[in-house]
């Protein structure tokens, strides 16, 4: 317990030097820390949300619910902006009907109660548009128990035509709190661990380092108490008791630094989720655990300091001055890695994603050993010649360790950077157009019966937003016996329409055109029946000419008949199209907020109506990229600190012979180059390994999203180049004048 | 004079002994066959030139460094067969250490350092910094208690050390070259203070030095030469 | 330096009986010599004859020594002289020493037992030294350290000489 206390005691440096190297090893802990202790908070986060989002959950997942105690319900789910909306049109059938979690009473027609976020955005600037889609009146406010965080967009709105609509559009429900599917995006889950590696581990990396820093003082210093009488495990414990100051003060500023990320985690979301700050609480357990971890890593990180140092009364011994870079035990977690990635490599339809997550991070981790060798090895290749690269050269392979302790992180850093930005890049490419070109943007479905003219209206109406192209028609899915649906359409509209929808030779107003082998004649099926049902029965005009369905209909649609206004046969004409499809084509000059008038004009036409977004409206991982790119820049900066100190202690411990160099004759720039190599050509090496790891990673990524592998020269070089002009300001600024005072024979005076 | 104590009473009033001592650091040969017999209370200095092995034998005769050969007695027990932290509580509450340089703890106050080996001792800091500001009052470095060593002069530096040595109350002080970095006076007042002291509290001192003026310090001295000491010289 | 210089150094500090002359004499240059009465009057009567002082007064009570010397600017020149003149360094090459090294070379007998015994011998002498330095006051030190520094000179010039006797034998004995 002394010993400890004395090495507490010892933690407390005296000097500038010794404050930033504790203050450094703190500030890392403190990082690391409220990291760990946010993803400890996890698991109570997504519990609490999904408790609140399964006891609103009003899916009955097909089964039909007896009318009685029960309310009307029709699902609206729309988007504004990057914010999915969560609309419910409600009508309770008797007065003990079940209320929504969150909702005080039930609204009467025509009125809501909105989510506190939506009605800031109903407030906000562009609140008109938004308004469009939800034209109720605000009659107050859904309790955080009925939303699934403070930023989501929701309303429960009165609608007295639901109970008209039960079985096409609305249903009962007798309760809240049906069974919720979860779902997750495929390869979401390995982004997300490609992420935590990429800012966790330099986190780790720093950490060690920060621990690591003047390690060589605190050794000699430990042999000085060691003549005085401590035997070799009281000097072990004197040296944890040293590195338990950084990692309990860590712990304190990090658990600061987790309750202020947490007041403010309101205002954060990723992937459309947002929490409530009440929420964010660690599990106990996993609490415990972070401490745990944070206390043994920094004894581990000491214990490792030891390992082949002898520390003696007479002073320290290295057991092994020659440094042994054997090559094939730095390749196995690189060859792991590559074993866990090799079906998503190859290409497999459905790869496994705990397996290739682990690859992932194994991929990563792999580069730590991979760059204490690679920096002799680029020692030694490039080719010799003048005096100051002999001097670095041989520095740098005698001690690659030392060299490149603290690069480490900035390589892992700025690996795991080109590959998100890489992957995310990609992933907007894709967004920004459809997956079929010849596919719209935007697709409403409405129920209902259309007269040609008021379909005409209809495309004429959202052909009001600029840059919008749009067509509208009467869609009927054809009847091919009781056990398969949706193997042909029957469409109906003009020429300009359906000329947005399949390939034909000519068209004019009479005309009719077919795909495959339709027969004498079709059936439609007929709507209003859960069963398929066969209903009109139309003849195939004699005239009909081939034609070919563009685009996604062309998938899985065997069969077509596609009719101009004036062939269409009375008795389908009475009949009710299974849907009214306005198809809405997205010009360069679209403003950014047509997806929202869009909604707007639909919402207006029939508020239950089906409106698809085919190509997404916003960034997925917009969220992500500002969550890294804050990251990243973080971490390189303290990995600039941190290489800074490093640089600075290595070349203090080499002063006296930089002094003889410079007393002997030297030219100064000899010096200083030598000195300014020994720094860059790590870092160099580190970043060539980065930018082929990070881009194979960048291609994993990809592969497992299904995004087409697309690399920008941007996206690799914008982190490499971060990561250089950091390396270069702490040199340049820092190492040039520290140099210049070291070369000058001055020095050698106090020696 | 050594061949005298052994008439007299053979080990009864030898404290350390040290016979027939080897070492070899590879290639180098340190020691050769050198002796070393330390009575209780007396001060003994080693000279001899640089490289002749003197350090060397400091360091065996204090359990810092295990000769490949010969035996080193204190006080009844056989040096080498203990184990380090039998060797490390020797070296806290028997030995004391003042060498050249390097041997204070930048980071503790001259007082935390004299009360250090009390302290790994298991003293309560209370006390061992009392016994140590007594200690310190005593040699007049009673202002000098709070500075760390980076603010005291080498010759500070030097009078803390020998405070830090003999704060244990050992009984033997082992002082390798104590004044070497030092210039002449402030290196006298190092010895003087060092012999005094040491005196007083009859601790014996083996003086490492390659100085005879510093040498002449001591009670008597031996001469290491190529390994030997002056006992074995006649031998060859 | 002779004892009439001591004198004149002495006295121009201030004018002295010979008696009081005597006893600082004894205090800073005579070391372990203490002089003779005999001694300072013959040395004042050589001053008072070259001009180097004068008698300046007798003192009204009785005594052995009622006379007070001072210095004349004449003595004060000569103590001037004095300082300027450095000392002739010694050459130190007639030694004892170094006789009997080569002695026992030509004899061929052990110069290095010739040099141990002188080491010894030596060491002793500034041990002894050394705790007369400890006892005195600062002057005690100082002429102490004189002889210290001189013996330590000694002992280094054995310790060099003892590395370098089997050439020296070979040359020798040529």
């Amino acid at each position: 317990m002394a010993e400890l206390a004395l090495g507490v005691r010892l933690a407390f440096p005296s000097g500038r030097r010794g404050w930033l190297r504790t203050a450094m090893a703190t500030a890392g802990v403190a990082i690391g820390a409220a990291a760990l202790l946010l993803g400890a908070s996890v698991p109570v986060m997504l519990d609490a949300r999904q408790a609140r989002m399964e006891a609103r959950a009003d899916s009955v997942a097909g089964v039909e619910v007896p009318p009685g105690e029960t309310l009307i319900v029709a699902g609206v789910e729309s988007q504004w902006g990057s914010n999915a909306v969560r609309g419910r049109l409600i009508w309770p059938e008797s007065p003990g009907a079940p209320l929504p979690p969150g909702v005080p009473a039930f609204p009467g027609d025509q009125q809501m109660y909105a989510s506190p976020a939506l009605r800031a955005a109903l407030a906000g600037p562009d609140g008109e548009t938004l308004r469009r889609q939800m034209p109720y009146e605000v009659i107050g406010t859904i309790a955080p128990s009925g939303l699934s965080g403070p930023h989501e967009y929701a309303y429960y709105a009165g609608y007295k035509r639901a109970e008209s609509l039960v079985g096409s559009g609305s249903w009962r429900v007798d309760r809240f709190g049906y069974v919720l599917e979860g779902e997750r995006g495929p390869g979401t889950y390995v982004v997300v661990a490609a992420m935590l590696a990429t800012l966790l581990l330099p986190v780790a990396i720093f950490i060690g380092a920060a621990l690591r820093f003047g390690a060589d003082t605190r050794d000699r210093r430990l042999a000085a108490i060691r003549l005085v009488g401590a035997d070799s495990r009281a000097v072990l414990r004197i040296a944890l008791g040293e590195s338990l100051v950084p990692a309990g003060l860590g712990l304190a500023a990090g658990t600061l630094l987790y309750l202020v990320v947490r007041g403010r985690a309101a205002d954060l979301r990723l992937f459309d989720v947002s929490v409530f700050p009440a929420d964010i609480r660690p599990v106990p357990v996993l609490a415990l655990l972070v401490v745990a971890v944070i206390v043994a890593l920094s004894a581990g990180m000491t214990l490792l300091g030891f390992r082949g140092v002898a520390v003696e009364p007479l002073g320290v011994f290295r057991r092994s001055t020659v440094w042994n870079g054997r090559l094939w035990w730095r390749l196995l977690p690189l060859a792991a890695s590559l074993w866990l990635l090799q079906p998503v490599l190859a290409g497999a339809a459905n790869p496994d994603e705990d397996r290739a997550g682990l690859g992932v991070v194994l991929l990563v981790i792999a580069l730590i050993p991979l760059v204490p060798y690679l920096v002799p090895l680029v020692a030694r290749v490039l080719p010799g010649g003048s005096a100051s690269w002999q001097l670095a050269s041989q520095q740098l392979r005698q001690n690659p360790a030392a060299s490149t302790r603290a690069v480490t992180g900035i390589v892992v850093a700025v690996t795991g950077a080109i590959a998100l930005h890489t992957f995310f890049g990609a992933a907007s490419v894709r967004r920004a157009t459809p997956d079929n070109p010849a596919d719209p943007a935007y697709v409403l479905q409405a129920p209902g019966r259309q007269t040609p003219a008021a379909m005409r209206e209809r495309t004429a109406t959202f052909e009001q937003v600029d840059g919008i192209r749009a067509g509208t028609v009467a869609k009927y899915i054809l009847y091919g016996g009781r056990d398969a649906t949706g193997t042909g359409y029957l469409v109906v509209g003009d020429c300009a329409t359906l000329r947005q929808i399949a390939t034909f030779d000519r068209c004019a107003d009479g005309d009719a055109f077919v795909q495959g082998d339709t027969g004498r004649t079709v059936t439609t099926l007929d709507t209003g029946h859960i069963e398929p049902t066969p209903g009109t029965k139309v003849a195939v005009p004699a005239g009909a000419r081939p034609a070919r369905f563009v685009g996604t209909d062309a998938q899985g649609v065997n069969v077509g008949l596609l009719l101009t206004p004036s062939i269409v046969p009375a008795s389908l004409a009475r009949a009710e199209p299974w849907f009214v499809e306005t198809r809405m084509y997205e010009g360069d000059d679209a403003p950014g907020t047509a997806a929202g008038q869009l909604r707007g004009l639909a919402a207006e036409i029939d508020p239950l109506a089906q409106f698809t977004a085919i190509a997404p409206e916003y960034d997925k991982f917009a969220s992500l990229r500002v969550a890294l790119n804050l990251g990243s820049a973080v971490i390189l900066l303290m990995m600039g600190v941190g290489l800074l100190l490093d640089v600075a202690s290595r070349l203090h411990d080499r002063r006296r012979l930089l002094g003889v160099l410079a007393a002997v004759g030297a030219r100064r720039s000899t010096v200083i180059w030598s000195v300014l190599l020994q720094a860059l050509v790590p870092v160099l090496a580190g970043l060539a390994l980065a930018i082929g790891v990070g881009v194979g990673l960048g291609a994993v990524l990809m592969r497992m999203s299904q995004v087409p592998v697309l690399f920008s020269a941007s996206a690799v070089l914008a982190p490499v180049a971060v990561g250089s002009a950091l390396v270069l300001a702490t040199t340049v600024g820092v190492l040039l004048p520290a140099a210049r005072r070291v070369t000058t024979t001055e020095e050698l005076r106090y020696e | 004079m050594t061949a005298g104590v052994r008439a007299e009473g053979g080990s009864m009033s030898t404290l350390l002994d040290a016979q027939g001592l080897h070492k070899a650091y590879g290639p180098t040969t340190a020691l050769a066959g050198a002796d070393l017999r330390v009575r209780a209370g007396e001060i003994v200095s080693v000279m001899g030139p640089s490289g002749s092995g003197k350090s060397t034998l400091l360091h065996c005769a204090a359990g810092l460094t295990r000769p490949d050969a010969g035996h080193v007695g204190y006080d009844g027990q056989e040096l080498s067969m203990l184990d380090d932290v039998r060797r490390s509580a020797l070296r806290r509450r028997e030995f004391g250490f003042v060498f050249q340089f390097g041997q204070l703890v930048p980071e503790l106050t001259a007082l935390q350092n004299v009360a250090l080996p009390l302290r790994l001792d298991g003293v309560s800091r209370r006390t061992a910094e009392r016994r140590a500001t007594g200690l310190m009052d005593r040699l007049g470095l009673a202002d000098k208690a709070r500075s760390r060593p980076g603010e005291l002069s080498g010759g500070q530096q030097q009078r803390v050390a020998v405070a830090r040595a003999l704060v244990t109350g050992p009984r033997v002080i082992f002082a390798d070259e104590p004044t070497g970095a030092l210039d002449s006076v402030a290196g006298e007042q190092v010895m003087e203070m060092l012999t005094t002291a040491a005196r007083e509290a009859g601790a014996a001192v083996v003086l490492v030095t390659h100085d005879a003026r510093v040498a002449a310090y001591a009670d008597r001295g031996i001469v290491v030469r190529d390994g030997r000491s002056s006992e074995r010289m006649g031998v060859r | 330096m002779t004892i009439a210089t001591a004198f004149l150094a002495l006295l121009e500090g201030q004018p002295q009986h010979g008696y009081d002359l005597k006893r600082a004499y004894d205090q800073h240059f005579a070391g372990d010599r203490p002089l003779h009465y005999g001694q300072v009057y013959t040395t004042l009567a050589k001053l008072l004859r070259h001009g180097l002082v004068t008698v300046d007064g007798v003192g009204g009570d009785s005594g052995p020594d009622r006379k007070r010397y001072t210095i004349t600017d004449a003595g004060v020149t000569d103590v001037q002289r004095w300082l300027d003149e450095p000392e002739k360094p010694d050459q130190y090459l007639q030694s004892d020493l170094y006789a009997k090294v080569i002695g026992a070379l030509l004899t061929g007998r052990s110069a290095a037992a010739v040099l141990d015994v002188q080491r010894e011998e030596h060491l002793v002498a500034m041990r002894e030294l050394t705790r007369r330095k400890q006892a005195g006051d600062l002057a005690d030190r100082i002429i102490c350290d004189h002889a210290l520094f001189h013996l330590d000179a000694d002992l280094r010039w054995l310790e060099h000489t003892a590395t370098l006797l089997d050439d020296l034998a070979v040359q020798v004995r040529r």
